[in-house]
């Protein structure tokens, strides 16, 4: 299925972000959209744990999906967890720095009901399955969003990690979790990437050290301009080289590694791989990554527009011996 | 590889504006104001319920002309308040085309005095509808428009705002005019205007009332650099939560002025970028409820829209 590269001549046409993952990830949204539910739950349904992961994630990020999924099948545990999880994605728009941010007295009221509304559907998910990671990836998820102690964080990752150990988006949750806007710290974020890049080797996992290193120099920016929402990541951030050999060594136990398999969330390792080598001067790695992000598989996150890819991508050519 | 196809929803010829809320008695209504057909007007005016009633009123505010013959019809028909009415919301309007839009150094000594001798016009027809019939809430509205634009007293501005919820306490026309009374401006200040908002939209769940929040947020971005102030989580979060309060509210009821709501609630809030709100009102809108304001053409919607649209999409997106 991977298209590792297509050679094409149309250099000037500007590339688009990959919206999706895999074709079913498609299928999933449009019919979401479409308020098909028997299509969905199918797609929804599949076999491989990571690929239903992922598609848990397309449907839960389809906007306004909390306002009729739980009426799509009453009673049902997925549509439950959809919408606990769609809240709380609605929920972080309004604090886009977490607790550090400023916020209005009737946004925070909304705050308040809508994480209330999830913890409701969450809680009541993990109760009745309790083997079903992705109920404890968005257990995770609420546990920051309602201020809970970070043992009770911690709590809920132990329960995740035993069920699926190298679960992706509960490692993300995690790792957000213990970010200083969310009342932990950089050392935590830090200390949580490396740990469990060393537990699992071969896997996608390591690619926390990246999130980890971004998210910091995220925190950095805030806190030297708190007040300005359009603060752009001081990208000289990547350059000291205990940074590139943390990163390098992230590298090693994760796509770079002998038992490394290419599985659907791939890109996104690639991607925050080539962000942080491109901006650490590690030009060739980065350069090899981009020629497998090819023009087919560029993610929104970690680049946020097509232009900053673009740059990025010529900064590492340039540089190219 | 499957084929990366574009959006398919990028139909953008589909979009239309209607400037009449699909509503068949505001299309007759317009047609038989140009057309200087009272009888009909008259029909249309007659039968309409309070929220069309205000509606309507602003067509015959803005109908050219209407100076010209309503003197007639207040003549032929002397019982009737109505004409006298429209005449003197008529005025208001006059008023302002002989003013212009622009700041008070733009306009010259013979543009005030017509200015001032219209506003009276107004004031006067407006006054003797209240007197013969004091719970004419379109009367009380013109006559808050009018506390500003003669530079009433902030207690007479807020003595007829108060008469006229007395008689209809959701009144969005009203509600909107008393915000401008209250703006820097119009010699008010930053923080009557976003008292008033926050008040009157805690008073008012589940109407349209708490869009006047979203419009003193508009308002301030001046005074705040523009479009980045809206992009400021305190500020987009209480536009969302007043869109909450309003349209998404469980007590709201979805009548004529609704789509003006999506319209002003989906583009303050795809500015701020909370994409999935302003993405579900997108939805709402759909083809057929674009409207001119606040967007100003088909272009600036359909491009808004298809950002917004776009930065929702991809999910991952936690920045």
């Amino acid at each position: 299925m991977w298209p590792f590269k297509k050679e094409s001549a149309a250099e000037e046409e500007a590339p688009e972000f990959c919206r999706f993952l895999d074709e079913d990830a498609e299928r999933l949204r449009d019919a979401l959209r479409k308020r098909d539910w028997e299509t969905a739950r199918g797609i929804l349904g599949a076999t491989d744990p990571e690929t239903r992961s992922y598609y848990f994630s397309v449907a839960a990020s389809t906007y306004g999906i909390e306002r009729w999924i739980t009426g799509a099948e009453p009673g049902a545990a997925l549509p439950l967890l959809i919408r606990g999880a769609a809240l709380l994605t609605s929920a972080w728009e309004l604090r886009p720095d977490g607790w550090t941010g400023r916020i209005s007295d009737a946004a925070a009221e909304l705050w308040t009901r809508w994480v209330s509304q999830a913890a409701a559907c969450i809680d009541e998910v993990t109760t009745r399955e309790p083997g079903w990671a992705d109920a404890w990836t968005w257990s995770i998820a609420l546990s920051r969003s309602l201020g809970l102690p970070l043992d009770e964080r911690w709590r809920r990752f132990h329960r995740l990690i035993e069920i699926e150990p190298d679960h992706w988006y509960g490692h993300e949750q995690m790792l957000l979790a213990l970010t200083p806007k969310w009342g932990g710290s950089s050392e935590a974020v830090f200390d949580f990437a490396r740990t469990r890049a060393a537990a699992c080797p071969g896997t996608h996992i390591p690619a926390l050290v990246a999130l980890a290193h971004r998210e910091h120099n995220a925190h950095l920016s805030a806190v030297r301009e708190p007040d300005n929402p359009d603060r752009s990541l001081e990208l000289t951030y990547y350059e000291p080289t205990e940074i590139t050999d943390d990163l390098w060594e992230a590298a090693q136990l994760s796509f770079w590694h002998d038992d490394y398999e290419t599985t659907v969330l791939t890109p996104i390792v690639w991607n925050n791989f080539a962000y942080a080598f491109a901006w650490g001067d590690f030009h060739k790695p980065a350069w090899a990554l981009f020629d497998s992000i090819g023009e087919d598989w560029i993610t929104r996150s970690p680049w946020g527009d097509v232009e900053f890819f673009l740059r990025s991508r010529d900064y590492t050519r340039d540089n190219l011996e | 590889m499957w084929p990366k196809t574009r959006r398919a929803d990028d139909a953008d010829d589909t979009v239309e504006i209607n400037e009449f809320l699909h509503d068949e008695g505001a299309r007759r209504l317009s047609v038989a104001l140009r057309d200087r057909d009272w009888p009909t007007a008259r029909e249309i005016l007659t039968g309409a319920d309070p929220e069309h009633f205000m509606y309507y009123m602003e067509f015959a505010a803005s109908a050219d002309g209407v100076e010209e013959w309503i003197p007639d019809v207040i003549r032929a028909e002397p019982n009737s308040t109505l004409p006298l009415l429209v005449r003197g919301a008529r005025a208001v309007y006059w008023a302002w085309d002989a003013r212009g839009s622009g700041t008070s150094d733009t306009v010259s000594q013979e543009q005030w005095k017509i200015w001032f001798q219209r506003l009276k016009l107004a004031e006067n027809c407006l006054d003797e509808v209240i007197d013969r019939d004091p719970g004419c809430a379109e009367a009380w509205h013109y006559l808050v428009v009018l506390g500003r634009a003669r530079q009433l007293p902030m207690e007479e501005r807020w003595h007829r705002f108060n008469k006229l919820i007395e008689i209809d306490p959701t009144h969005l026309f009203g509600h909107e005019q008393m915000l401008n009374n209250l703006m820097p401006k119009w010699s008010g200040s930053t923080e009557a205007m976003f008292d008033f908002a926050r008040t009157r939209a805690a008073a008012c769940p589940g109407t349209n009332v708490p869009l006047i929040v979203a419009q003193a947020h508009l308002e301030h971005r001046w005074s705040e650099g523009g479009k980045a102030y809206l992009r400021r989580p305190e500020v987009s979060g209480e536009i969302c939560a007043a869109a909450h309060t309003s349209v998404w509210h469980d007590d709201y009821r979805r009548s004529l002025l609704t789509p003006v709501l999506w319209n002003h609630f989906a583009y303050s809030l795809s500015v701020g970028r909370l994409f999935r709100p302003a993405n579900a009102l997108f939805d709402e809108i759909g083809d057929e409820w674009v409207r001119t304001a606040p967007w100003r053409s088909v272009e600036r919607f359909t491009e808004l829209r298809d950002w917004s649209r776009e930065k929702d999409d991809d999910t991952g997106r936690d920045d």
